[in-house]
């Protein structure tokens, strides 16, 4: 397995829903890459995503959740765009930990659910850090199976 | 050298150049990184740098040039925040050459300066793609000493 240890690992735009599909066509065809699209029905929202390229788009679906709220609020008030930074980190205990020790409030664990689509590709643990000017900074403690991402000579 | 192929190579956020040392060092503390200032006098703008970690903040001087207009622009417009992402690809003129195909132009090449902090670091060549969601995307096809970026064993 291979990690990026303090370094960028992926970015997310959020998108509204009816505006996805053109948004990440027209990424696709920026990018030369291709995004997989999955629905989170009871947690309320779409997704593309290309752990390859390091590339998702997010919507929230119109039926509001207690995780889609703060999406929709974001697209509220700050319309579409980058809405989060993932940065690849070591040990997210530890980051954790340094976080606090520095006034930071940093939020719960996210874990990969094992029967995610990409499960196999990865092993991933997220945790919101803070806010910076405007989107979400993410630590992200993210083990990619050999040969995901395209870093080489 | 290694490079990123088709894959996100790091992200620039835009600041006032009043506010920028204040919001390097925020970005610091979050991620536990240093970031290095070079000072683009010919383009016009201030850009604080870390290649090592992917990070990138940039503020337009006062002083209007041909290349900082559309930084003054976005700050006008949006304010500060996460202006883009640079993709990498394998080569920018066959990618150019691609996009061209589909109707969609680039803007117009940007090397590293030669008299840059990281020059030793780093071969770059950056071309703007049309805008999606609100942000830039940068293609950008950049070769790195070994080393320098920290992807590896887990």
């Amino acid at each position: 397995m291979s990690r990026f240890i303090n370094h960028i690992d992926h970015v997310a735009w959020i998108s509204r829903l009816e505006n996805i599909e053109a948004n990440v066509a027209k990424l696709e065809r920026l990018a030369d890459t291709k995004l997989e699209r999955f629905v989170f029905k009871e947690m309320g929202f779409v997704m593309y995503v290309s752990w390859e390229a390091g590339l998702e788009v997010v919507a929230p679906t119109t039926e509001p959740t207690e995780f889609n709220q703060a999406l929709r609020e974001r697209l509220e008030t700050r319309g579409e765009g980058v809405a989060a930074v993932v940065y690849g980190v070591r040990d997210i205990e530890k980051s954790k930990a340094r976080l606090e020790r520095l006034g930071f409030t940093p939020g719960p664990l996210m874990e990969d659910h094992p029967e995610s689509p990409w499960h196999h590709k990865l092993v991933l643990k997220e945790r919101f850090a803070d806010e910076f000017l405007g989107s979400s900074f993410i630590m992200g403690d993210i083990d990619y199976a050999e040969g995901v991402i395209p870093f080489t000579e | 050298m290694k490079k990123f192929t088709n894959h996100i190579d790091h992200a620039v956020w835009i600041s006032h150049v009043e506010n920028i040392e204040k919001n390097v060092a925020a970005l610091e503390g979050i991620t536990d990184s240093k970031l290095t200032r070079f000072d683009r006098q010919d383009m016009g703008f201030v850009m604080y740098l870390s290649w090592e970690a992917g990070l990138e903040v940039v503020a337009p001087m006062s002083r209007r040039t041909d290349f900082n207009q559309a930084l003054h622009d976005r700050l006008e417009r949006q304010g500060e925040g996460l202006l883009g992402v640079v993709f990498g690809v394998k080569d920018l003129d066959k990618h150019k050459a691609r996009l061209e195909a589909l109707g969609l132009g680039l803007g117009p090449l940007m090397d590293d300066h030669p008299d840059s902090p990281w020059h030793h670091k780093l071969i770059l060549r950056e071309k703007v793609a049309p805008p999606v969601m609100n942000s830039w995307l940068i293609l950008g096809d950049i070769d790195y000493a070994d080393d320098v970026i920290p992807f590896g064993d887990a």
